[in-house]
């Protein structure tokens, strides 16, 4: 009994002496071959144990039988620790310098004016305008005439607008010819609910003009329709496109094809409304002209002003732009300078991400 | 136009502080640009006695005149003046004064005597006088004075924008200060008086009524050496006009004052009778600023018994024209016709303050009465020695009569208010209400209907007074129109792909669209006035937009460029105007130079993207290489593109810029679209999402040698043409070249939606799929 013990003792220690200088799994396997594989010393002892009488034969099949959960159990441990070992020494290989920069997404953008213009589209939708367009070189009858601008007006005079080596033809100095067009197309029907984005040209070129720009034009037309009404729609569009807090004041103006005409002015963004440079003192800032459908241009959509009545506006899309992007330069729009553009992509819908 | 406080004050006595006036004015839609104070610098300019008038020790030309100041200091001041002796009064500016000039004075030293400050002549402190050196001061001022105090302060001068609208009577004064003293509440002086003309005959024949219905003269004469009042030099100053002349200034002045143009004649230089007539043939005149105008049957004209004196409303002849010594004047005042005057302004650029009046259409009572405000002013301050023969010809039109409607004003406004209270602020503005009458004020040609009406009861109220309210009529959404759509998915496609969008201007020329040289087939529209030549026609091609946008950012800097942009090129047709909208898109090609390295760029990103674009539109594109590529692309690296709707309609061209074009824009490799942006004929396939199949999925790759010239399309072709149902993708996943030649890689994956695949079918799909290709030579590489 007591030799037998002994000679575990001596197996163990053995055992465990190989195992703690064992570097990697081969030789971990070697190992439990040597003592655990079919042939191996503590699988024969076990064989043999048939040939011990029945009462040492158990006591003896329990010893062995832990001596051999022992030599799993730490074989079993070695080798993950050899595993842990071998992956660290391979993954630190593998280190790379993670300071260096990442390789980027490619990602496109929206122009600034397509992201402004459809800014306010999305607004005017929502309360129930419908988008409708008119060709950039357009009819003297649609641009001028047909919105009581006669022949002889100012507005008609070189300077200001583009003619072409067409007869009669005209860059369109405003959306505007889009009311005639749009009124013809709702054939009399009411009401009349419409938007018109579009490119207009003005003969105009300085430090706050530029001959090419957009514009939003905007008419509703039914029974009833008065000022109030005109005042309430801009404001909550304007709200809605510039923000809760911006205040509005309307003043007095004119436009050929409006009367009465007004102005609409929003809180200046520069000061707040305090009064600063760019608000000259004021506070405000104009944002949009706009005025109860004059009869003469009502007529020539096909509309009777006795019966009908309705409101018009028009806004700068550039303008709006460099409200909404807080820009100084209406040039840098046209100018296209991809390092100028990339700096949009903070912005999400004019506000900054 | 310039607006001064105190000139309106003479209308309002009690005229508010200028900011409450500012206000005023701004409710009844006159934009106040500027608001600024007047005459600060006169403040510095001391009214002095002189004491002692001694030669200079050292300058014969030169005078110590001692002077006493209001403080009862005596100063000694160096002058070269030939007045200024013991007991006048002058004007003294100490340094630091600044003279109309804009020059500062200082304290000088003449020939060793020091002098502070300068003695002032008239011109020298901005006012015309009595002739001498030295401005002597007559009135009964106390020394000590400043030049200010006589002026009675300093005035507040309000820098207008009329709209033309307004233009049409806010020229004047006396209209502003009408209808601001009605919004206000402010009372008014007002006095329209005509002047009591006499029945001289023989005097003035007017030929065409219509040209000019009411037309009066007045002889006067000026008292010899007057000098024109200063509080009047002090308005026309403020308001930045130049006293020349008494009777030309206190001209100047009634046109401002009440927005009548009036015109003097020096009554020695005319031969009477004055006639009223369009101009002959051949007729001249030679105008006040010198130029000779060669006078056609359009112009109205003023002429005596030699011929043309005057342009009438216009420009008065020099050779009648007031000169410093004239005091016998023959005074115009008329009402012309709007248009003929605007025809003139208008065909000889002659922008005058009168033209700017008469072409808008001016008060023709105030033509009537006009000239008793000269005599009037005239005489207050003794400018007048006496009134000669006067006559005028023709009738005051009738005041115009609209119907009044308040129903309509009160629908344009959106607001409930009473009859009476429509009524009130239409009289106040000095409309006259009757019944269902109104009766428009003689100054007031642009109102012609109740929107007229309706627009100056809000002004009268204010726009504030009126409540905003959404309208109420039938809710409907808002719609798009599917081509507009269309546009808008397009651009978010392309900016999702990874491209920048870039605004361009339609603007080109024919030398900007030459660098591409690309044919379009189109002939360009000009521009009959373009601001300059190289905008001298709308563009026919979108693509040289871009590329110039390339070579902007290439010249400032190296560095990778992906942009598109969806917009309208032009072309006329005959008479017709043909409109576009095209899609561009230009990619650099240049390796990029960056660790970690990104994939090498290839004209196959910019071909990727448009078929993934294509994919998601709906797009039916037949992109193939034909014989012929235009000039400016790489003819061994480009695409025609056509829609399959559409064959032979041109659609476009993908490919690399053939390199000599690309140097013409800053570029070396460059990946170039053009194509137009048709919307689908078909709208985007709909139906129902496919289940994943449940079975294995089984990859065959087949590493094929392919002879020229077959391209990897045929290879394609060639296995779709095999019908197979399983195939479920073909890929090539890899190309290289050997001794055999061309190789090509391509995955095959078969899947069933009924079966797991056994090898057998897979190996007899490959074997059908191998034996289609080798009819054109393609077989396995060994």
């Amino acid at each position: 009994m007591q030799s037998k013990t002994s000679t575990d003792g001596r197996w163990w220690d053995w055992f465990e002496e190989t195992l703690r200088t064992a570097r990697d799994l081969p030789a971990i396997q070697s190992l439990r071959y040597q003592w655990l594989g079919k042939r191996g010393q503590l699988t024969v002892a076990m064989k043999e144990l048939a040939q011990l009488p029945a009462e040492q034969r158990r006591l003896r099949g329990q010893q062995l039988n832990q001596l051999r959960q022992r030599m799993v159990e730490a074989l079993d441990i070695r080798q993950r620790e050899i595993d842990i070992e071998t992956e660290a020494a391979l993954l630190n290989g593998e280190r790379l310098d993670m300071t260096m920069p990442g390789r980027p997404p490619r990602v496109g953008l929206l122009h600034p004016l397509t992201r402004a213009r459809r800014r306010i589209e999305d607004v005017l939708l929502r309360m129930g305008f419908s988008l409708h367009y008119g060709p950039q070189v357009e009819s003297e009858w649609y641009n001028f005439e047909a919105l009581n601008i006669p022949a002889g007006h100012p507005a008609r005079d070189m300077q200001d607008s583009f003619f072409v080596d067409v007869p009669n033809m005209v860059l369109r100095t405003h959306t505007s010819p889009v009311q005639i067009r749009a009124m013809q197309q709702h054939q009399g029907r009411l009401p009349v609910k419409v938007l018109a984005p579009g490119v207009v040209y003005r003969r105009d070129d300085d430090a706050t003009h530029t001959p090419m720009f957009q514009q939003v034009e905007g008419l509703v037309i039914d029974h009833g329709i008065g000022l109030a009404d005109l005042k309430g729609t801009l404001t909550t569009m304007v709200r809605e496109v510039l923000g809760e807090r911006v205040e509005t004041r309307f003043r007095s103006s004119y436009f050929p094809f409006t009367e009465p005409s007004v102005e609409m002015d929003v809180t200046c963004a520069a000061c707040g409304g305090v009064g600063c440079r760019t608000c000259k003192a004021t506070g405000w800032v104009e944002i949009l002209g706009s005025g109860m459908v004059h009869p003469v241009v009502l007529a020539n959509g096909g509309y009777d002003a006795s019966v009908v009545s309705g409101f018009a506006f028009g806004l700068g899309i550039e303008r709006l732009a460099m409200r909404l992007f807080g820009l100084d330069d209406l040039r840098l729009l046209y100018q296209n300078d991809l390092q100028f553009l990339q700096q949009f992509i903070r912005w999400e819908g004019g506000r900054q991400a | 136009m310039k607006l001064s406080h105190r000139w309106l004050s003479r209308y309002v006595p009690d005229l508010p502080s200028p900011e409450r006036v500012a206000v005023v004015l701004q409710q009844l839609g006159i934009e106040v640009a500027a608001m600024e104070p007047w005459g600060e610098r006169l403040r510095a300019i001391e009214l002095v006695e002189v004491v002692r008038r001694d030669p200079h020790p050292r300058a014969d030309r030169l005078y110590l005149v001692s002077v006493r100041r209001g403080s009862g200091e005596v100063l000694s001041v160096v002058t070269g003046a030939s007045n200024g002796f013991p007991g006048d009064r002058l004007w003294y500016g100490p340094a630091g004064t600044v003279l109309a000039d804009g020059h500062v004075l200082g304290v000088r030293d003449f020939r060793g005597v020091t002098s502070p400050g300068m003695l002032l002549s008239p011109e020298e402190a901005g006012f015309s006088a009595e002739p001498g050196d030295l401005w002597v001061w007559r009135q009964a001022d106390a020394v000590g004075s400043t030049l200010l105090d006589v002026l009675r302060g300093p005035d507040w001068v309000y820098d207008l924008e009329l709209t033309p609208n307004l233009a049409i009577y806010y020229q004047s004064v006396r209209n502003i200060a009408h209808d601001a003293a009605a919004v206000a509440g402010w009372t008014m002086n007002d006095d329209r008086e005509p002047f009591p003309f006499g029945q001289s005959t023989g005097l003035l024949r007017v030929e065409s009524r219509a040209d000019c219905p009411l037309y009066g003269l007045v002889a006067l004469d000026l008292v010899p050496g007057a000098v024109t009042p200063l509080w009047m030099q002090a308005l026309l100053r403020a308001t930045g006009q130049r006293p020349i002349h008494p009777a030309v200034d206190v001209t100047n002045f009634v046109l401002w004052d009440c927005g009548q143009p009036l015109h003097a004649f020096d009554r020695d230089r005319v031969v009477l009778p004055i006639a009223v007539r369009r101009a002959l043939p051949g007729e001249s005149l030679t105008l006040l600023d010198g130029t000779v105008a060669a006078l056609t049957s359009a112009d109205l004209v003023i002429a005596d018994g030699h011929g043309p004196i005057a342009l009438a409303g216009v420009m008065g002849g020099a050779e009648s024209a007031i000169r410093p010594d004239t005091t016998r004047i023959l005074l115009e005042s008329a009402h012309f016709s709007a248009p003929v005057v605007f025809r003139t302004l208008r065909a000889r650029q002659l922008p005058t303050d009168a033209a700017l009046h008469f072409g808008k259409g001016t008060d023709a009572v105030m033509a009537a009465a006009a000239p008793a405000r000269v005599l009037a002013v005239m005489a207050a301050d003794g400018l007048l020695a006496g009134v000669g023969d006067s006559a005028i010809l023709g009738e005051v039109p009738r005041q115009r009569v609209i119907p009044f409607e308040p129903e309509t004003i009160r629908t344009l406004l959106g607001v409930a208010w009473s009859d009476e209270r429509v009524s009130l602020a239409l009289e106040r503005l000095g409309f006259g209400v009757a019944r269902d009458l109104v009766t428009i004020p003689s100054w007031r040609h642009d109102v012609e209907g109740s929107a007229d009406l309706a627009e100056e009861v809000a002004r009268y109220y204010g726009l504030d007074t009126i409540l905003p309210r959404l309208p109420r009529m039938a809710a409907s959404p808002g719609k798009r129109e599917p081509e507009q759509e269309f546009l808008e998915r397009l651009r978010d496609l392309w900016a999702q792909a990874g491209y920048w969008e870039v605004a361009t201007r339609t603007f080109s020329s024919e030398e900007r669209e030459r660098t591409l040289n690309r044919p379009t087939g189109r002939q360009p529209l000009q521009l009959a006035n373009p601001l300059r030549n190289e905008e001298s026609r709308l563009r026919t091609d979108l693509l040289t937009s871009l590329l110039e946008v390339f070579q902007f950012n290439r010249s400032r800097r190296d560095r990778p460029i992906a942009m598109f942009e969806v917009a309208s090129v032009f072309a006329r047709e005959g008479e017709r105007v043909v409109e576009s909208v095209e899609l561009a898109v230009v990619e650099s090609l240049d390796p990029v130079e960056q660790f970690p390295h990104g994939p090498r760029p290839s004209i196959y990103d910019l071909k990727g993207a448009l078929e993934w674009v294509a994919a998601q539109l709906g797009w039916e594109l037949s992109l193939s290489v034909p014989a012929q590529i235009p000039a400016f692309l790489h003819p061994g690296r480009s695409l025609a593109i056509a829609f399959t709707h559409d064959p032979q309609g041109g659609g476009g061209w993908l490919g690399e810029l053939r390199p000599r074009t690309a140097q013409g824009f800053q570029g070396r490799r460059v990946a170039v679209l053009t194509m137009r942006a048709d919307r689908p004929a078909s709208p985007r396939p709909r139906g129902v999402m496919a289940h994943p199949s449940r079975f294995p999925e089984i990859v065959r790759d087949l590493s094929l040698v392919v002879p020229e010239p077959v391209t990897f399309d045929e290879v394609q072709t060639r296995i779709g043409r095999t019908g197979s149902a399983d195939l479920r993708q073909t890929r090539l996943i890899d190309r290289f070249e050997g001794d055999f030649g061309v190789s090509l890689t391509v995955r095959l994956t078969f899947q069933s939606d009924a079966e797991t695949l056994t090898d057998q079918a897979v190996e007899e799909e490959v074997a059908h799929i191998l034996s289609e290709l080798a009819g054109v030579g393609v077989v396995l590489r060994q």
